[in-house]
């Protein structure tokens, strides 16, 4: 090696000593004859070089976050018109598609907390509600939402449904008996009733004054004007189970549904109920949700382990089933879309009644 | 070189009584040494992964878990027949030796519990412990307790309900893999029938179906060893040149693995294709050494000069024969820089076992060949010199003649720059999903791809939450945190679930407000939390939650349940848990630590190998540059001498990568040992070319010469050796296969480099250091 670096220096010092004697051609020889004599070195200094600082890079697989991931728990859903739903659910998501839930789209915002319910008025403005009494509106479809501060109790403030009607007007539930109202499309609310420890699950307004909640062990509150005064409906018979949500299809017909597979009736605006007897079995699944369907003339509910439940017009035949029997993924809300149904909760997929057939929106674990 | 050639021929009695003593001393211990694979053995242990790991697998979960996946063939698990071979599989779980009983998860352990509420709080019991349910009511509650219970239908109870899981931790020091996959397969045949399918996984299975084909591997050894010497046989036409060959591999090995033996270092199973490699070039110097000596007594032409030819033979290819040795060890001691311990101990086996054949090859054969007299007759009549052998060195001699020399050096250098390309594409970790230690058909791949079809995945790794504070795995911010890690990892598609406290207590959360769906979320803040946590403590049994949680609550783990083991997948992972950790660095003082379980291990391992893989190319092309310049006392001799390792380094790279085949730590030592052992065949042909020119010889005259003596041998063993590592082909595990394959492919790119290539670029370039006109003697 040294020989090999004496060499390298002699060529150096005969090619300046040749100088003189022969310049073109001494010149251009000594000039190849060094590089030469550099390559190896240089050769060898890079691959000590590589060997002692390279480090390779790593080649990542691009992952493509889906806008509903499969640990999201969707727990409210609305439908603007046939093409534009709006989706809420855990860590503040609040999704909208405006192609009929083919494609969702993450609308932003600061929002930790879980929303449990969305509500619109139109197109642009609609109304988010959740954990902690938080309240977000928006004006213009969504591109932006505001935080409202709502009257709150220093209990527990989880808001979990809200409904709007026209002229602004909006009604909220939640906790510690919790009745929100506002008339300027979110805005401002007030405190429609004191402080009770129970919880409220869902709120219908059935005509220009009657409002009607329904809440834990079975209660209901009807208001006879507009949410001034309420009072509480008594029932002749036991329920334990909380009444989840109510719905109504006229001024005077309606269906409240509740846990372990609860379903109450009434023909005169919520005044009395009855238990509803069909002839088609019983459900013991807990029901979160139901809708009165017009264009097939049914009721129709859903709830834990993919449970869905069917009762026609006349409230004699019940008909059950699950959406999916390899999974048995929990719903808190249902929706119509053109003739199909929404349903939101652990996963989020659309029901077609026609071919009795559930579709996921997502790829979905539950866990 | 001369005295030393004269020393060992004259005292050749004491050289062989040396080599003798020391043969039979390293016998013992030789044919003594342990054959095993030791899982831990492949960890890194100075690496971060590799001290989480160590510091949580006793309750996080360890490396060494078995798996049974039970399948009903009809309709689902949900009737007695199924669920008792389930609690008969569970049971004689404990008959395993050095299970640890507190990691069984199985609808009939203790573990799995299902979570109600009461009058009195939470309660919890084990869904089918210590009974099975009795009736057909029963069977329907038990499957309705698991349907709602997202932490055992899903990681346990499969989505169809058709299986059901039984996972199994051992504790390491007291694991005996052969054992673990006896017992384990014994079980499981046990309840096979025709209503059960029973699949099994697991390292201790994996590393088991090594040792299964321990003795198709010895056998494979030994046809090979048959192989190889009938071959010789035939071309050799000598029963010299058969068993001196023999006779020097067989001293090499048996002074390597005594030694090993000696220094505490066991042979694992699968680096026996390696351990033939080092004893292939044992054989092949050895080759050399007949070759140059046959040809050593044809010249002098007398019976009595066998000591003289062999001194000849021995002062000759003594430079080229040690430079081989020495950069095969050093080529291959640079892999010693990795930091995992079983590639360190290869290194030490394979420098050692190196090291033996200058002795063994390059002293021991002349010593022995001094005795021999010079044929009088062949001991067959087939001439495969005249057919094969000569034909083909002819051919050599004529290329580089001609023009084609030209294009020999356009081909190398178009292989050179496809391979080149190719070889990027080059894998770090397992290119396919399932073992590539076994075939995609075996056993035990289908058994893992059964289970990671009806499960989240089989392989799992756990991440460390946690800080210095007690409690602190309480606090609301901190389980937030966890849940969203969660959701932000199970966006890639090969992470079928993950799983940690955060999500149980959810699920007690709403079992406490009636089943309430709306409330399946973490408590508001750290008091409710604290709560949840205690409620299942208190209906729990001690420990239950030990998976999940340290018992000081400093510390929880989240584990992720991969579906396959790819490098790819493994580096997305870690990749997308660094994002996560740069994205929220501190919240409430805890960190997340990376990485345990088998893929946490895996990374790390990828992880080193990765960033070693440049260094230990670049390190072991460094040595051979050096020793080659420091020899040959050229710069340009380096130079010359990368041109066939980097060729057949290439070739195979781009090989492997074409074939999907990984870099792993199966495949390293290969790489590295690659490097030192492609440079042999050129060193003896080129040194031949130099000292025919230094008697004298033309440059065509020199290189023929060195092509029918020295090339004769080159491409005696390349037959011989590609002939023999075919052999590989059957082997039942998939990895001696790959590295039969890839060392029969460089055997013959290096081969044909040195017979084509080489004598090519001498005659093109004339380089100084072959042809030096310094020492030579006047034109003949």
């Amino acid at each position: 090696m040294y020989r090999c670096l004496a060499d390298f220096f002699l060529v150096h010092s005969m090619s300046n000593n040749n100088y003189k004697c022969d310049l073109p051609q001494k010149n251009k020889f000594s000039i190849s004859k060094t590089i030469i004599s550099i390559i190896p070195w240089m050769i060898v200094s890079g691959l000590l070089w590589a060997g002692v600082f390279v480090k390779p890079t790593v080649t990542i697989e691009k992952v493509e976050t889906p806008a509903i991931e499969p640990r999201d728990n969707i727990y409210g859903v609305d439908v603007v018109d046939s093409e534009n739903i709006w989706l809420v659910g855990s860590y503040g998501k609040i999704l909208r598609s405006n192609d009929s839930g083919s494609t969702w789209r993450l609308q932003k915002t600061k929002e930790t907390n879980h929303f449990q319910d969305v509500s619109a008025w139109n197109n642009n403005k609609a109304v988010s509600v959740g954990n902690t009494g938080v309240v977000l509106i928006t004006e213009d479809s969504g591109e932006t939402w505001k935080e409202i501060i709502v009257p709150k109790n220093e209990v527990a403030n989880k808001l979990l449904r809200v409904h709007t009607y026209i002229n602004g007007e909006a009604w909220s539930v939640g906790e510690f008996g919790a009745i929100l109202k506002t008339n300027d499309y979110g805005r401002s609310w007030g405190k429609m009733r004191e402080d009770e420890d129970v919880i409220l699950n869902d709120i219908i307004k059935i005509n220009d004054s009657k409002v009607i909640a329904v809440g834990e062990f079975g209660t209901i509150l009807i208001s006879d004007n507009d949410g001034d005064s309420w009072s509480l409906v008594e029932l002749d018979f036991d329920i334990e189970s909380s009444l989840m949500a109510i719905e109504f299809k006229d001024q005077f017909n309606g269906l409240a549904v509740g846990l372990d597979g609860l379903i109450i009736k009434t023909e005169d605006g919520g005044i009395t109920w009855q238990r509803v007897e069909t002839s088609g079995g019983k459900v013991s699944e807990h029901l979160m949700d139901i809708i009165w369907d017009e264009n097939r003339n049914v009721w129709f509910s859903v709830g834990n382990k993919g449970v869905w439940v069917e009762i026609d017009n006349s409230l004699e035949n019940l008909k059950s089933g699950i959406f999916d029997k390899m999974d048995l993924s929990w719903h808190t809300e249902i929706n119509l879309v053109d003739g199909e149904y929404v349903a939101v909760g652990a996963n989020v997929g659309k029901f077609s009644p026609k071919y009795n057939k559930f579709v996921e929106l997502s790829d979905k674990l539950v866990w | 070189m001369e005295k030393f050639a004269l020393a060992c021929i004259n005292k050749r009695k004491i050289v062989l009584a040396i080599v003798c003593f020391f043969t039979l001393l390293l016998s013992y211990p030789a044919f003594n040494i342990d054959v095993k694979t030791i899982f831990e053995d492949l960890q890194p242990t100075s690496h971060k992964y590799i001290k989480t790991h160590e510091e949580f697998k006793n309750t996080f979960g360890g490396t060494n878990i078995i798996t049974f996946m039970v399948v009903a063939k009809d309709k689902d698990i949900f009737n007695l027949n199924v669920l008792g071979k389930v609690q008969g599989i569970t049971q004689g779980l404990l008959k395993i030796d050095a299970i640890n009983e507190f990691q069984i998860y199985s609808l009939a352990g203790k573990k799995l519990k299902e979570v109600k509420a009461s009058t009195e709080g939470i309660e919890s019991r084990p869904y089918m412990w210590p009974n099975l349910p009795q009736s057909e009511k029963e069977i329907s509650e038990l499957k309705q307790a698991i349907l709602k219970n997202p932490l055992v239908y899903g990681p346990y109870v499969s989505k169809d309900l058709k299986a059901t899981l039984i996972t199994v931790d051992f504790f390491d020091d007291l694991l005996n893999y052969n054992l673990a996959f006896d017992q384990a397969y014994e079980l499981a045949k046990q309840f096979e029938d025709e209503s059960v399918e029973v699949s099994v996984v697991g390292n201790p299975i994996l590393y088991g179906w090594v040792n299964h084909y321990l003795p198709e591997t010895m056998n494979l050894v030994l046809l090979a060893l048959s192989i190889f010497l009938v071959l010789l046989f035939i071309i050799n036409r000598t029963w010299r040149g058969t068993l001196l060959p023999l006779i020097s591999g067989a001293v090499s090995a048996i002074w390597a693995l005594g030694i090993s033996q000696l220094c505490g270092i066991h042979f694992d199973p699968l680096v026996v294709v390696i351990a033939m490699l080092i004893t292939a070039r044992a054989v092949s110097h050895s080759v050399q050494m007949i070759t140059r000596f046959h040809e050593e007594i044809d010249l002098l032409g007398d019976n009595l000069c066998s000591k003289i030819a062999a001194r000849l033979t021995l002062k000759d290819l003594l430079r080229p024969g040690l430079l081989g040795i020495a950069t095969d060890a050093g080529c291959v001691a640079v892999v010693a820089i990795s930091p995992i311990p079983l590639l360190q101990k290869l290194v030490i086996l394979a420098v050692v076992w190196v090291s033996t054949v200058a002795v063994s090859a390059v002293i021991l054969t002349p010593v022995l060949l001094s005795w021999v007299k010079k044929p009088n007759s062949y001991a067959h009549g087939l001439n495969l010199d005249v057919i094969l052998i000569r034909p083909v060195l002819n051919l050599c001699v004529k290329v580089v003649e001609t023009r084609a020399r030209y294009a020999v050096v356009f081909i190398a250098v178009t292989l050179f720059m496809v391979c080149g390309y190719y070889s990027l594409g080059l894998k770090v970790g397992d290119a396919n999903p399932g073992s590539p230690i076994l075939w995609p058909e075996s056993e035990y791949n289908e058994d893992s791809a059964k289970i990671n079809k009806k499960f989240p995945g089989a392989d799992r790794m756990f991440v460390v939450v946690g800080g210095e504070r007690e409690n602190q795995v309480k606090e609301v911010e901190v389980l937030n945190t966890m849940l969203r890690f969660q959701t932000h990892m199970e966006a890639q598609p090969q992470i079928g679930g993950t799983l940690s406290i955060a999500d149980i207590l959810p699920e007690v959360n709403k079992t406490l407000r009636e089943g309430n769906t709306r409330y399946h979320e973490l408590g508001e803040n750290t008091l409710v939390n604290g709560e949840l946590m205690y409620m299942f403590e208190n209906a729990a049994e001690p420990g239950d939650l030990d998976r999940f949680v340290d018992t000081e609550r400093r510390n929880a783990s989240v584990t992720l349940f991969f579906t396959d083991r790819k490098g790819e997948t493994i580096q997305t992972a870690i990749a997308r848990i660094n994002q996560f950790i740069t994205d929220n660095p501190l919240v409430n003082q805890v960190q997340i630590h990376l990485a345990g379980g088998v893929i946490g291990v895996i990374a790390a391992v990828n992880e080193v190998i990765l960033s070693g893989q440049i260094q230990s190319i670049a390190l072991a092309l460094f040595i051979l540059v050096i020793m080659c310049i420091a020899v040959y006392r050229s710069s340009i001799a380096g130079m010359f001498f990368m041109a066939p390792v980097i060729l057949s380094n290439l070739v195979t790279f781009a090989f492997m990568s074409w074939q999907g085949i990984g870099m792993n730590i199966n495949t390293v030592p290969v790489a590295a040992l690659g490097i030192g052992l492609g440079v042999d065949y050129a060193l003896y042909i080129c040194d031949r070319i130099k000292s025919e020119y230094e008697k004298g010889h033309s440059y065509i005259e020199s290189i023929s010469t060195s092509i029918h003596c020295a090339g004769r041998g080159v491409l005696v063993t390349a037959l011989v050796l590609i002939a023999s590592v075919c052999v590989w082909f059957y082997s039942s595990l998939r990895f001696q296969a790959e590295m039969g394959l890839l060392i029969g492919i460089w055997l013959s790119v290096s081969a044909l480099s040195a017979l084509f290539l080489m004598p090519a670029l001498a005659y093109i370039f004339k380089p100084k250091f072959i042809f030096s006109e310094e020492k030579r003697r006047p034109a003949l």
